[in-house]
């Protein structure tokens, strides 16, 4: 299989479909001539030209609406956010658009389209560049949410995600796309809503997704060195979860600790504590761990930066936890 | 003169003991040989017996104490006796309250602190690094027992709750290793259904712990399960074995059949007589008694690690050398640990047979649900009287130690009558 | 008047067009006013802010445009959507919050959606839905389509930043949409000299190199013909323009506020009454003979019935099944 950078399998994935779909664009800030502010869409321009790869100005509220607008008449846009804090400025359009107009006029408009860009810290950003903002959308019924944390799955994901009729968020991650791994050839999806054990074990169960599941794959190294034997499961999805593969899970294991770079109130990490509780309580040989980021706006300097942030010791910390370990 | 009663050292391993209850209260009058307190060691719930006459002067540790042994836990002395002046000399014990929260295993309203007697020494033992919580004022609710929880009030893991369930087993009796005195899923390991297990034991102080053995906390649990709830009375009998042994001596020499050993023997007996006895085939059930009509006996074969039952079934129906062969396959088995559950769970009735060990008699603790148990002693030679002549007889002791919630004294004469009657013309056995 | 034949509304001449411009806004008229009285009835809940007053902006622009040109509007938008041809009766259900409702009971008043018709919604969020038009002439200009968007608004829309930002990007991108300010002088109850810097609205669209036009929002027939011109001019040069039409609505801001009262007074809204675009239209009509008085009340009578059949058929319509709460959240 070939080797793919993370930003090549989001660019393989949105120029296959847009090949064969003439009604899918891709608009953003810098997506065209410039490449993508982060290289995702490179060569795109070139390739489909400027009516189907879109620069725009800095106004995520004007091309976030431009992009529901023209869904709502049968276009399938990909509205790029340079990262997921300026879709702030959008966000209006994404809840009270995006997400209401096909219950709100009673099925008859659809919104097929798909919000992606990066979210979460990238070191050394400070506050207003390093959010974590996953939880903002998957509270809203009406959107989907994806959160690949391999190439594999970023192709995959993204195009079942084009492919939606409905608005899905693909979370991606500064830190990530330069990461590599193996992508299938040829045409391949992976289904929204299907999680993946990305590492089999019988002691913990460590559920995370993007690039917390990295730290995790990495942490379960070290555990492994304690004998500790952690299962790491990556849901994929944030929204709809695929709780049955999460529960197997927390039936063999018995033990969970979920990790998630957002902050903790209100996480989809509580939100998946709450589903296990819920589905799986009798499994439960201890309460469910969460290692969040701290509950604070992240700071720059660096010491500060990285105590706000989930670590493979908080994580080591959480499992011996939930193992009564001492 | 006063005697000090200090935590015995009852075995080569013991380093401390749990001071489970208190027989006596101060100002008692105690013999010698009265069972002062019940103590649990590292092997088991033993009572601990007074080695001097007098009053029971002064109680030192409270029931729910961890007391190093050979530490002062109470003094008997002469009624009017000072002792006031010894006990400034003498040095307080060392304590430590069993489980890691004394009000997960103690209900306040059960064993509130005795005001008369001084605090104990509460001293962290060998270690200042023990986790043990210093918040909790150890004298607020000292508990009655090592563990305890009232209705409604057990913590455990719902992963624990859900074994539990499955498995039949009294969470309610099983002190939790996890935070607060949660039970968790490995306080539950390796028991199993009817079992009311646990480990028992309370966390000890971390530099001087030796880890049991699965085993051994089971035991350990299973131990003070029976002793504290069920009110155990004991009947002893003497046994002539002189028409016994013969049988047995010819019984071996009958080609094939393998010699029945002397506990194969009052597996046979036993069953026999259970037949006649339901009530020693039942268990309490609160308010009713569960009686069992299959004579399923357990017998406990000792291993270095502890005890475990094995248990016979339908021994009323089976022959002394069908028993004997399976007694000898499950022992065998039992030693290298390759017993199923079903193979040591389910009895209505226990044997425990020391007599191999040159014990003249002892009393076996009841297991849970059983009603009743057998304790079995070694053959003595003694002079008897036999038609008008001293002889030497080979006498046996025998205890039966029965739940007197189920049956009474009267009713275990009889039954040790029965089985002293059988044991004496043996004649049935062999058939 | 230069006769015609039929125009592409399927009208034979002049009088025609003008008759049946007048019945648009009589309907409006009429089916708002027994809105207000079931809302009285509490057969309709919620926000519910009525048009009357304002008929004649979106009875000219709305009757100058082609049936496949998109419309979208704010949350006042019963007139638009009733303009447009939406069935009268699948209106009242929806304000009833019937599943024969247009939108299945689940939009309201606020949320009128009739997609085969190009009416693409109420909305609901101020400012928020000029970007979705914005999108919409995007999507014309993407697939080399010659539609063109009706966007209405008020001026209260206008300080907002998705109103900024969309016609920046429609004069950059020379989208088709035709951004309609109905300017009823009343952001709920603040005036527009309190609440933009601008005297003149219009004037916003300089700020973008957008052409701009006044219009008289309080006149049917000078509505319709100025739309007919801006709309044609829309398709053929595609690029956007900016639209002022000056308006007054008569009622309170929704049904929950008064028509008058500290922010304006009754002799204000009476003076502008004097003007009223339907009173207007009909002395027109009649004076040109185009209409008579006869013809007026049995246009009338015919609205009245249309009027009470909808309520009769909102009235006895079904709630929607509570099965249906989860329908529609996501496209399966």
């Amino acid at each position: 299989m070939p080797i793919l950078a993370y930003r090549e399998a989001l660019n393989q994935a949105m120029s296959e479909e847009m090949r064969k779909d003439p009604s899918i664009f891709l608009m953003g800030e810098e997506v065209g001539f410039y490449d993508g502010a982060f290289k995702v869409s490179k060569g795109m321009l070139k390739e489909f030209g400027p009516m189907r790869v879109v620069d725009t100005p800095i106004t995520e509220a004007g091309f976030t609406g431009v992009g529901v607008g023209a869904a709502m008449v049968g276009l399938r846009p990909i509205i790029e956010m340079m990262t997921f804090n300026f879709a702030i400025l959008g966000l209006d359009q994404i809840i009270n658009n995006a997400t209401k107009l096909h219950s709100m006029s009673g099925g008859q408009l659809k919104v097929p389209m798909v919000f992606r860009g990066p979210n979460g810290s990238a070191k050394r950003l400070a506050s207003q560049h390093s959010q974590s903002l996953e939880s903002l959308y998957c509270h809203i019924p009406g959107l989907k949410a994806i959160a690949p944390s391999t190439p594999k799955d970023a192709k995959g994901l993204l195009k079942s995600a084009i492919r939606d009729n409905n608005p899905v968020i693909c979370f991606e991650a500064q830190a990530l796309y330069g990461t590599k791994g193996e992508v299938p050839d040829g045409e391949y999806t992976i289904p929204i809503g299907k999680a993946d054990i990305k590492r089999e074990g019988k002691d913990v169960t460590l559920i995370a997704w993007s690039k917390m599941l990295l730290l995790c794959l990495q942490t379960a190294d070290f555990l492994a060195k304690e004998g500790i034997d952690a299962e790491v499961v990556d849901p994929r999805t944030l929204r709809p979860l695929d709780m049955e593969t999460i529960l197997e899970s927390v039936k063999k294991t018995h033990r969970v600790v979920i990790v998630e770079e957002a902050w903790p109130y209100g996480g989809v990490s509580a939100q998946i504590s709450d589903r296990i509780y819920y589905g799986g309580l009798d499994d439960l040989d201890a309460p469910i761990e969460r290692v969040c980021g701290e509950d604070c706006p992240i700071p720059y300097a660096k010491n500060l930066e990285e105590a706000a942030l989930p670590s493979s010791e908080k994580i080591i910390a959480a499992v011996k936890k939930v193992l009564y370990l001492k | 003169m006063a005697n000090r009663v200090v935590m015995p050292k009852l075995t080569d391993t013991m380093e401390e003991g749990v001071l489970l209850q208190w027989y006596k209260k101060e100002g008692d009058t105690v013999e010698s040989g009265d069972a002062l307190a019940e103590v649990e060691t590292d092997k088991a719930v033993m009572d601990l017996e007074a080695f001097a006459s007098g009053t029971l002067k002064k109680i030192l540790v409270e029931p729910g104490y961890i007391v190093p042994s050979g530490d002062l836990i109470a003094l008997i002395a002469r009624d009017d006796e000072d002792i006031e002046a010894l006990l400034a000399k003498e040095k307080m014990p060392r304590t430590r309250q069993v489980g890691e929260e004394g009000k997960a295993a103690a209900p306040a309203e059960e064993a509130p602190a005795k005001t008369t007697s001084p605090s104990p020494q509460q001293t962290k033992t060998q270690s200042d690094t023990t986790p043990e919580p210093e918040a909790k004022p150890k004298a607020a609710s000292p508990p009655s027992a090592p563990i305890a929880h009232t209705d409604g009030e057990i913590k455990a893991s719902p992963l624990a709750k859900k074994i539990a369930a499955e498995r039949q087993i009294d969470l309610s009796q099983i002190q939790g290793s996890g935070p607060a005195g949660r039970i968790i899923q490995r306080d539950l390991e390796g028991l199993s259904a009817g079992a009311i297990a646990s480990t028992g034991a309370a966390p000890l102080n971390e530099a001087e712990r030796v880890e049991l053995t699965m085993l051994r906390k089971a035991i350990a649990s299973r131990m003070i399960q029976s002793k504290a709830p069920v009110p155990h009375f004991y009947v002893t009998s003497e046994i002539d074995m002189g028409k016994i042994l013969p049988l047995r001596e010819a019984l071996q020499k009958d080609g094939d059949t393998p010699r029945p050993s002397m506990s194969d023997l009052f597996i046979k007996a036993t069953a026999l007589t259970l037949r006649k006895f339901p009530a020693f085939r039942s268990s309490y059930a609160g308010d009713h008694l569960n009686v069992s009509n299959a004579i399923d006996i357990g017998l406990a074969i000792g291993m270095p690690e502890g005890v475990i039952t094995a248990v016979i079934r339908n021994c009323d129906q089976k022959t002394l050398s069908q028993i004997s062969a399976e007694v000898k396959d499950k022992a065998a088995r039992a030693r290298v640990k390759k017993l199923k559950p079903e193979e040591y769970t389910g009895a209505v009735f226990s044997i425990s047979n020391l007599g191999m060990f040159d014990v003249e008699s002892f009393s076996a603790i009841i297991t849970p649900p059983e009603a009743a148990v057998l304790a079995i002693g070694s053959i003595l030679e003694k002079p008897v009287v036999s038609n008008g002549e001293i002889v030497i007889g080979k006498i046996m002791k025998v205890t039966l130690s029965t739940d007197h919630r189920v049956a009474d004294g009267l009713q275990a004469a009889e039954f040790l009558k029965a089985l002293k009657s059988t044991m004496e013309n043996p004649l049935s056995l062999a058939l | 008047m230069p006769k015609t034949k039929k125009d592409k509304q399927g009208h034979r001449d002049q009088a025609d067009l003008h008759r049946s411009l007048l019945r648009t806004a009589l309907l409006i008229r009429r089916f708002e006013e027994k809105t207000a009285e079931m809302y009285a009835l509490a057969k309709i809940a919620g926000f519910c802010h009525l048009y009357i007053g304002e008929e004649a902006v979106a009875v000219g622009a709305i009757g100058a445009a082609r049936e496949d040109d998109y419309v979208i509007t704010t949350y006042r938008d019963h007139g638009h959507a009733l303009a447009r041809g939406v069935e009268p009766k699948r209106i009242m259900a929806e304000l009833f919050g019937k599943a024969t409702g247009v939108s299945k009971g689940k939009g309201g008043s606020m949320h009128l959606f009739d997609v085969s018709r190009h009416f693409m919604g109420g909305h609901g969020i101020v400012g928020g839905h000029i970007a979705l038009a914005t999108g919409m002439g995007f999507a014309i200009k993407y697939e080399k389509r010659d539609q063109v968007v009706l966007c209405f608004f008020g001026e209260g829309a206008v300080p907002t930043g998705a109103f900024h930002e969309s016609l920046n990007l429609a004069a950059l991108w020379r989208l088709p949409v035709v951004y309609i300010c109905e300017n009823n002088r009343f952001g709920m109850g603040t005036p527009v000299e309190r609440s933009s810097a601008l005297y003149d609205i219009a004037h916003v669209a300089r700020a973008y190199d957008m052409p701009f036009h006044h219009l008289d929002g309080m006149d049917i027939l000078e509505s319709y013909k100025h739309m007919s011109q801006i709309i044609k001019g829309v398709r053929s040069a595609k690029r956007p323009i900016f639209v002022e039409a000056q308006t007054y609505r008569y009622m309170g801001h929704s049904m929950s506020d008064p028509a008058h009262g500290h922010y304006r007074t009754k002799e204000e809204i009476d003076a502008q009454k004097s003007r009223d675009p339907i009173q207007q239209l009909k002395q027109h009509l009649l004076e040109e003979k185009q209409i008579d008085e006869k013809a007026i009340r049995l246009m009338e009578e015919e609205i009245d019935g249309i009027v009470q059949d909808a309520v009769k058929f909102a009235d006895e319509s079904p709630d929607p099944p509570l099965s249906s709460l989860m329908d529609d959240v996501y496209v399966d």
